[in-house]
């Protein structure tokens, strides 16, 4: 079921951009056309001598006119729009300030993102942490490093030029690789007398995937605050069946559960240049 | 900018509450299930005037019904409800074998013997609930003379979390 819904939203996310590109393109193509018509403008202006509507009905001067290609008015090359680009790196501030209130679970993360096209990002994170259970019955330890690799797009088109301030969508990938500590754990017995045994410990990977939405502002020129809220759907979700699953696996949350919803809160530093 | 602070701080505050309370909502210690059922043989005599006999199995309520059982030196007593047509006992994980006295009656003093054979194993349940023991009915066996118990079956022998019927005791009408 939670692959399902992921796929779904992998697909919506999808046809979002596709139909956001879309629109983008269209408004592109308007603005090429008008400067090649301005440009056909002025070659009927400055270089009307070259041929004439008779001469060009003969053979020979139709030779003539393909030789001479500097009678010819060249058309403009397709140049790529330039845009500010920028190279943004926010740390989340929410897991650390949780790992003060519940030390038993604890999460580092940096978030890195750029945008090779005008209002869409390649996003890179990563980051370490862990988690404990200390019940009376069952305790353990385990800590995971893990990136996410994804896409992100804005919701709106910026209201002016050096717009940074937007509501994104996008989808990610993300992997953890760790390892939950030997379990000790107490079986209850009722007639009395439990029984206490330990578990070997177990190296993990785990994988999933994230439907995101977040919001990003720019407080200060360059500097960056804003929150994440991410739908994550376990795609290894039977890889702890029957055994003792991490209560935290860092990017991801709960090990034994197929969904999770996560939040992120940043503040980050961004680069910024046109090209 | 004070207002922005204010925000990021209770957002902070509101994405850092992970729950780190132990909330345990399915039993660790796993009940077998034992059912009552009725073998109800009604005897009638048809338009033709022919004998017409009718074998009816069914469900039966049984007015607090007991079970009891001795674990080393303690004698333990599982009671059902006023009108059950079922209720859970416990199986001991350190031993395979475990003898039950079946009173159908609170009231009254007549005893059956069912013996229970079961393999355990281990099962995790959660973070929660920890580790508890699953059971495999092997076999039931009754003792004799039998007073108010007919026949047994087991229904389901995996006892378990779901709580399914097990095992299915029939008395006679």
């Amino acid at each position: 079921m939670h692959k399902a819904l992921f796929i779904i939203f992998v697909i919506l996310g999808a046809l979002l951009i596709e139909v956001k590109a879309c629109f983008g393109q269209e408004k592109d193509s308007i603005k090429i056309d008008s400067v090649m018509d301005s440009n056909k403008t002025k070659a009927k202006k400055f270089a009307p001598r070259d041929t004439t509507l008779l001469d060009s009905l003969s053979k020979q001067n139709l030779i003539d006119s393909l030789n001479n290609q500097d009678s010819i008015p060249r058309k403009s090359k397709k140049q790529k729009p330039i845009f500010e680009r920028q190279l943004r790196f926010m740390v989340d501030i929410s897991h650390p300030i949780g790992a003060i209130l519940n030390p038993n679970n604890y999460t580092f993360e940096l978030n890195t993102d750029y945008n090779p096209w005008k209002d869409a990002f390649v996003v890179l994170e990563g980051g370490y942490g862990g988690g404990s259970v200390n019940y009376d019955n069952l305790k353990y330890k385990s800590q995971n490093g893990f990136i996410r690799l994804g896409i992100e797009k804005s919701f709106f088109d910026p209201l002016y030029t050096g717009d940074w301030d937007m509501v994104t969508l996008g989808i990610r990938y993300g992997m953890a690789i760790g390892q939950r500590g030997a379990a000790t754990y107490i079986i209850p017995n009722p007639f009395g007398g439990n029984s206490s045994a330990q578990t070997e410990p177990k190296n993990f990977f785990n994988h999933w995937g994230e439907a995101t939405i977040g919001l990003r502002f720019e407080l200060l020129p360059q500097l960056y605050t804003g929150w994440q809220i991410r739908m994550k759907f376990n795609l290894s979700a039977n890889s702890f069946l029957g055994q003792v699953a991490p209560n935290n696996i860092a990017g991801y949350g709960p090990g034994e559960q197929p969904t999770n919803f996560g939040f992120n809160y940043y503040l980050g530093y961004a680069i910024k240049w046109k090209k | 900018m004070s207002r922005l602070l204010i925000i990021i701080f209770f957002m902070t505050l509101i994405s850092s509450c992970t729950k780190d309370v132990q909330e345990c909502y399915t039993p660790t210690n796993v009940p077998l299930v034992v059912g009552f059922r009725v073998i109800d043989t009604v005897v009638k005599v048809d338009s033709l005037n022919r004998p017409d006999t009718t074998v009816e199995f069914r469900d039966t309520a049984l007015y607090f019904p007991l079970l009891h059982t001795t674990v080393g030196d303690t004698f333990y007593s599982f009671q059902g409800d006023r009108s059950s047509t079922g209720m859970g006992i416990f199986l001991n994980p350190d031993t395979n074998y475990m003898q039950y006295l079946l009173q159908p009656n609170q009231d009254v003093p007549l005893l059956d013997t069912i013996n229970i054979y079961y393999d355990h194993q281990e099962h995790f349940i959660s973070n929660d609930c920890g580790y508890t023991y699953f059971y495999n009915i092997k076999q039931l066996k009754g003792g004799s003379p039998r007073k108010l118990l007919d026949s047994f079956e087991i229904t389901n022998p995996e006892v378990s979390t779901t709580q399914k019927r097990n095992i299915s005791l029939y008395f006679t009408d």
